[in-house]
């Protein structure tokens, strides 16, 4: 089995290899992509039922993409509406079962092995959700909808790993833009450029404030005294935080220049996340399109129904609770261990303890006379540092196990 | 009434702003209490003034305020 990452030989070879064959034979540049995107699949499978599972969870949801889509319709039946939501409970529950999250007592009983794991099972889950769910706009629409697209935008070799998230229409909108520029010398190097600095950013930044994270988080482990205690666990969340955007700005880098040499757009993940001045803003500058993914398939349908139901009159809470539950479900994403699942807590009570504020300042300060209070430099720097502190943090239950050691402080 | 008209007296009641005119072409970025809430209280009031579903599809692509007069049209059979 392949070990797939941007560290690899097998990954530089393809970084190399496909910006040049994609251009000699263009007439058949999405042949090509198909045949490294599934050279890439094959090679990361651990096992035969690995293989068997995998072909099922890329090849399902294409070919009930237009069942799911009739079921959706006003004209359908009842029936029809409830196996299509249950089709998604079937999809997001066998998702749970294959991440395999132990914190859920459930999955211990069934058999498991670490060979049915699949590289980019989460990133695969985003792309057909997006894709089953928008294939009545994109028919509509006139976008072009073939098996090989479908399976170059869900297998992408660049965006397999941890994205960024494209969305169907986007990803093939870009494959087929014959408006665009072609290469020049100037392009290739700064795509060049830009893949340098994003390996520099993996492998010597962010490696070098993962070792100052791990050194704190040991002295955190280790040492005693309140205080003490409090301070190294400080710098240990900042240090992990600077190792997180480092770590997944640095391997955005990589991927989006080396797409771009192969004709690709892929969108931009990150904009200075750290110049934040309250969570909303942070998660709108930090894998945006995640993000984004989660406000349009999470928040916007969550809040709907609360909104239409029995949150009516209330729309304040109604907001809070969609907030809480889009934050808590994209955190518990994250990751399969229980550190997870506090990470979502967390970043659900940030957001709505963040949203209260904000709407107890513009009661008390008016709409424009919070505007104002905002764009003072000092409440900026507050903001930013208070931001900052609530995101580190939680950030650091992310690769570190935080309830362990709290447990073993306790 | 005509769509356009309606529609103008939802967003009155959704931003609580009597002074509101909409255009075809105004979007999000034109009104500033216009955020994610606003927006599906928007589709939830509209749903019910018009009497009609919309998917969240429909809901995330619509893109100023003449796409969501044409939708209105087409799910209400004006169009």
């Amino acid at each position: 089995m392949l070990n797939f990452s941007i560290s690899g030989l097998f990954f530089a070879v393809l970084m190399f290899i496909t910006p040049i064959l994609m251009r000699v034979g263009k007439r058949f540049r999405r042949e090509i992509f198909l045949l490294l995107n599934t050279a890439v699949f094959l090679l990361c499978l651990r096992s035969v039922p690995a293989l068997v599972i995998g072909v099922l969870w890329i090849l399902v949801p294409y070919f009930m993409a237009p069942v799911l889509t009739k079921a959706a319709d006003e004209s359908a039946g009842k029936l029809q509406h409830i196996l299509r939501n249950f089709f998604y409970v079937l999809m997001i529950l066998f998702f749970a079962y294959l991440m395999h999250y132990e914190w859920v007592p459930f999955f211990k009983i069934l058999p498991y092995s670490n060979a049915v794991k699949l590289l980019g099972l989460s990133y695969f889950l985003f792309r057909e959700i997006d894709f089953t769910m928008q294939y009545g706009y994109l028919k509509e629409s006139g976008v072009r909808i073939t098996l090989p697209d479908y399976l170059n935008y869900v297998l992408n070799f660049y965006t397999v790993m941890a994205g960024p998230i494209l969305r169907y229409e986007e990803y093939v909108t870009d494959f087929y833009d014959e408006s665009k520029e072609e290469l020049t010398g100037d392009m290739i190097l700064h795509d060049l450029h830009r893949i340098l600095f994003g390996y520099l950013k993996v492998y010597v930044v962010s490696a070098v404030f993962s070792t100052w994270a791990g050194y704190w988080f040991e002295r955190v482990s280790t040492g005693a005294g309140f205080f003490s205690i409090t301070a190294e666990f400080l710098l240990f969340a900042f240090f992990n935080s600077f190792f997180i955007y480092f770590n997944f700005s640095g391997y955005c880098d990589v991927v989006t220049g080396g797409a771009h040499l192969s004709g690709m757009t892929l969108r931009e993940n990150f904009n200075q996340p750290y110049l934040a001045v309250s969570l909303v803003e942070f998660w709108n500058r930090h894998h945006i399109t995640l993000s984004e993914w989660i406000r349009d398939y999470i928040y916007s349908p969550v809040i709907k129904v609360l909104i239409s139901g029995s949150f009516r009159k209330k729309l304040f809470e109604g907001q809070c609770i969609a907030l809480f539950i889009t934050f808590l479900v994209a955190g518990i994403w994250h990751g399969t261990n229980f550190n997870y699942v506090v990470y979502g807590l967390l970043q659900g009570l940030g957001i709505v303890i963040s949203t209260l504020r904000t709407n107890h300042m513009k009661k008390k300060l008016g709409k424009k006379g919070f505007k104002e209070f905002q764009s003072k430099k000092l409440v900026r720097i507050a903001e930013n540092a208070a931001t900052w502190a609530y995101i580190s943090v939680s950030f650091s239950f992310v690769g570190y196990d935080v309830c362990g050691l709290i447990l073993q402080k306790l | 009434m005509d769509t356009k008209l309606k529609l103008e007296q939802v967003f009155r009641e959704v931003f609580d702003d009597e002074e509101i005119e909409i255009t075809d072409d105004m979007t999000a970025d034109d009104i500033d209490a216009w955020d994610s809430l606003t927006h599906v209280q928007l589709v939830v009031a509209v749903e019910e003034a018009f009497n009609c579903k919309f998917s969240t599809v429909e809901v995330m692509k619509l893109k100023n305020v003449g796409e969501f007069i044409k939708l209105i049209d087409r799910k209400t059979g004006n169009a």
